[in-house]
This record gives C-alpha cells, sequence and structure tokens, in this order.
C-alpha cells in the first residue's frame, strides 16, 4: 500500500526563486506561513478552461530534479515497475526529465494504437531539427496477465520506438494506483480486453501533472507547448 | 457499550452471490461474487482518528495534495481533533480513496470492489437479493430526501440480510474499483451510450431499470477523482476469505 512521504520537509527548506501559486497548492493546508510565500507573484497563462480538469493544474511550475518529492508528485507513489527487458524500476526513478505517460495495453486493436500514435506525434513536435529532446515516454499496460516483458519488447519493437520509449507492467494494484493520478478509468471486460479511456498525461521533472489529454487531437497542442516549455 | 463498540469493529461474512451490473458488457449480465468479509459497520469518525494519529502522514496538514483534495476531514476541529459538532461514532466522510484505502492496509483489509459492495446492497433485512423489491427500493430513494450532511451513529438500524449496517441512508462509500464506473471511449460495442458524461442518458440500455439508487450511484462514482473527498463519501473496510488448509 502506498503511504505518502510526508512534505513537512518543505516547510523548513526555503524553496528556489520561480515559485508561483500553483506550489502553494501542493502544501499542507495549515503550513506555516513565511517559510515558503511565494516570491513572485505570475498570473496564470492559460484560459480559465483549461484548468476545468481536476486531475490537471497547468500553472505549477517545475522545480530542479534535485528538490524533494513534493506533495503533488507522483513518485510520492511506491511502485515498482518492470521494462520490456525485464529490468525493474521504481516509478520514481523518472524524476529528473519530462514523462509522458499513458496506460495502454498491447493486444488492443482500438483505442491503444490511437494513444500511441498521439504520443509520438506529440514527441515527434517537440524534438527540434531531429533532435530528440529530453524526455521520457512511460508507456505502463494495464494488462499485467498478458503484457509480459516479452510482449512489451516485441510491441516496442513492432513500433519502431526509440530509447526513450519505456514500456512497463505493474501489479494490478499498482496500475490502479497509477490509473488513478493520471485520471485513466478502465474495467477489464469478461472477454480479456479493457473498456479504458484514453488518457495521455505530461509530467513535470518533479512528478507533477502539469498536462493531461482525454480523447483524440483536440488538446494536443497545448501539451506540446506546455512539453515543449517543460524541456526548455 | 461494550456491544456498540464490538459491531464497529467486526467484519461479516457477505455472499457467494450473483450481481447484475446495470451496464452489462456482454458476457458480464451476471458476475459471481465469491464470498467475502465485509465491516459491519462504516467506518466512523474516531476510528478514523485513531489512525491518523498513528499515521501522521494522514494528518489533513501533513498529506500531500496528491492524496486528498482541500476538503479532506475538513469537518474536523482540527487536523488532530474531531471537536464537538462531529459525531464519533458517525460515519467518517470527507475522506479521499487514497485515504480509505490506507486506513484499510493498516488493518490488513482492503476496500470493497464494486461488485462486491453492491452484491451486499442489494439485501433488504430479509432476502439476499431484494434488488426487484419495490418496497426495499423505495426505503433506498428514501435517503435521498434527506439532507446530505444528516448521519447517524453507524450501525443505528436494522442490518440486511448479511448482517450489514448503514449501506444506504448514512453515507455514500468508496469502492476499490470506483474508475470502472463506466468507461464507453473504446467500447467496441457502440451503439450503447456515453454514461460517463450524460447521466441518466443510457437508461435504456440498463439491465433494471427500476433500480433508481443504482443510477445515481453510478452516476456519483463516475464523477469522483481518487482524490475527492466530500462531506458524504465515507467507506468501509473488506477482506477475502481466509483460504481453506489443503
Amino acid at each position: 500500500m502506498t503511504s505518502p512521504r510526508i512534505v513537512l520537509m518543505l516547510l523548513t527548506v526555503p524553496l528556489v526563486l520561480g515559485i508561483t501559486n500553483c506550489e502553494e497548492q501542493v502544501l499542507p493546508p495549515d503550513h506555516v506561513p513565511g517559510l515558503d510565500e511565494p516570491v513572485e507573484e505570475v498570473e496564470p497563462n492559460e484560459p480559465a478552461e483549461a484548468h476545468a480538469d481536476p486531475h490537471c493544474d497547468p500553472d505549477k511550475e517545475h522545480l530542479a530534479a534535485s528538490e524533494p518529492i513534493l506533495g503533488a508528485s507522483v513518485y510520492q507513489l511506491d511502485i515498482s515497475l518492470t521494462d520490456q527487458d525485464g529490468e525493474t524500476a521504481a516509478l520514481a526513478d523518472f524524476q529528473g526529465e519530462p514523462v509522458v505517460a499513458a496506460l495502454i495495453y498491447t493486444t488492443c486493436t482500438t483505442a491503444c494504437p490511437m494513444i500511441l500514435n498521439e504520443v509520438e506525434s506529440i514527441v515527434d513536435a517537440v524534438d527540434e531539427d531531429g533532435k530528440p529532446a529530453k524526455i521520457k515516454v512511460l508507456l505502463i499496460s494495464m494488462d499485467p496477465e498478458r503484457d509480459t516483458p516479452e510482449a512489451l519488447k516485441a510491441y516496442r519493437d513492432f513500433h519502431q520506438l526509440d530509447e526513450r520509449y519505456v514500456l512497463a507492467r505493474a501489479d494490478e494494484a499498482q496500475v490502479r494506483e497509477i490509473a488513478a493520478v493520471l485520471g485513466t478509468r478502465y474495467r477489464q471486460l469478461p472477454s480479456g480486453d479493457y473498456n479504458h479511456s484514453p488518457v495521455i498525461a505530461l509530467l513535470d521533472a518533479q512528478g507533477q501533472l502539469t498536462g493531461r489529454m482525454e480523447g483524440f487531437g483536440q488538446q494536443r497542442g497545448e501539451l506540446v507547448e506546455r512539453l515543449r516549455d517543460l524541456v526548455e | 457499550m461494550k456491544i456498540f463498540l464490538l459491531v464497529l469493529a467486526s467484519m461479516t461474512t457477505v455472499g457467494p452471490g450473483l450481481w447484475r451490473p446495470l451496464y452489462p458488457a456482454e458476457g458480464e449480465e451476471e458476475i459471481t461474487v465469491p464470498a467475502f468479509e465485509l465491516d459491519e459497520a462504516a467506518v466512523t469518525h474516531r476510528q478514523f482518528l485513531e489512525f491518523v494519529q498513528e499515521h501522521p502522514e494522514w494528518r489533513r496538514d501533513n498529506v500531500g495534495s496528491l492524496f486528498a483534495d482541500e476538503g479532506y476531514l475538513d469537518s474536523w476541529a482540527g487536523p488532530g481533533e474531531l471537536g464537538s459538532s462531529v459525531g464519533r461514532g458517525h460515519p467518517v466522510s470527507g475522506v479521499s480513496w487514497w485515504a480509505a484505502r490506507a486506513y484499510c492496509s493498516s488493518r490488513d483489509a482492503r476496500l470493497p470492489t464494486e461488485a462486491e459492495w453492491e452484491l451486499a446492497a442489494q439485501a433488504s433485512t430479509e432476502e439476499a437479493d431484494a434488488s426487484e423489491d419495490p418496497e426495499h427500493l423505495a426505503q433506498i430513494l428514501a435517503w435521498y430526501s434527506r439532507p446530505g450532511n444528516q448521519t447517524d451513529p453507524v450501525a443505528h438500524s436494522e442490518p440486511n440480510f448479511w448482517g450489514v449496517y448503514d449501506l444506504h441512508g448514512q453515507v455514500w462509500e468508496w469502492v476499490d474499483d470506483y474508475a470502472s464506473a463506466l468507461v464507453a471511449n473504446d467500447n467496441r460495442e457502440d451503439g450503447t451510450v456515453d454514461i460517463t458524461r450524460f447521466c441518466g442518458a443510457g437508461a435504456i440500455t440498463a439491465s433494471l431499470k427500476i433500480d433508481y439508487a443504482a443510477f445515481m450511484r453510478i452516476a456519483f462514482r463516475s464523477s469522483l477523482q481518487a482524490d475527492s473527498t466530500t462531506r458524504n463519501l465515507g467507506f468501509r473496510c473488506a477482506r477475502d476469505l481466509p483460504k481453506e488448509a489443503p
């Protein structure tokens, strides 16, 4: 079971310059004022409707990777992933670079290929002049029973995904936790397939959810812009 | 008083039984739910206070925003005290899915699945499956005429067929797979409707159209996120039955 790493340390560590209102929101409600007051007030750049998604606060600025894990970070989750090569890593090991994340399963023939296409088009748009952006793409299977490392590797090879793409599996309870933080709704059907919402999420270097699209195409440009900002 | 405390702490066996999802996928018209153990009563404020005292990372002034929204335990007088306006023996509310899971995990238990919860909840005081009993359904609906912030002490009313109290009539309750209700974006059976976005629009495809309360539960669960908290959303814990020795 996951237990959150306490963010009390934030009360005692002065935060770096550039803190905005969004960092205020990740602090405990009864935090001690003064130590963590915003140095600079920054007006949100996004239109109000961009905040409608309850999973995502696009105003969150990301801090340096060396900063402590924040209260809004998915890297608080104690999740063990096994990748397409059978290597085991913690979800928190992805801290330090922006991550494009989605739940898929390799035998899915409808929405998942479209999710992958969307992810690839987002990544391609951020790569400049053929130079790969420093990001990771984390595609986690919602079907740990059938998606063995071998199946994940075959999928990765078939789609000729570069080394930034990590295909991974976790146990069922942990998949549920990952789905909870990404806001992916899913249900296994008697056939073994899944009904699921097509969600692509964007994590900053600290693991805060800073962008999210559900469905195809409509919010792609917004996500690309946000990822570009994170890469820069 | 002793008897009351025993009720708070104990589980009862529910099932096995059949549950018919309101919006079944093909082949899912009836789900066999194996027997399991379920808390007889919802977790109370007092019990949850003891939990946060033992696990201070779940105090409202410590918990990360990933795990609970700003309404987390906000009816309490303070992060570590209930105050006089909170009934100690009333069902706890204002608790996120993460916090409910953590509480159950601390008791070597888990949240019930939707199928388990619904199986338990379709029982009346007399029948294991009263899902088509008009009187039972009317009793459930009567709850909705009551203001959402009014609760009674748990185990205040008569237990149902399985010995479980208050599945209806007090607070909504978390289930572990709340996020499985219901998604249609990748539904190859299309022709079905997008009920996650249009509450009730799919009534024509529902398996049991008279069970209005079930529509409301699905709509409510569909609106939840893992960090959601409301003052009428609580939980109880479940557990697999002990495996019999070979």
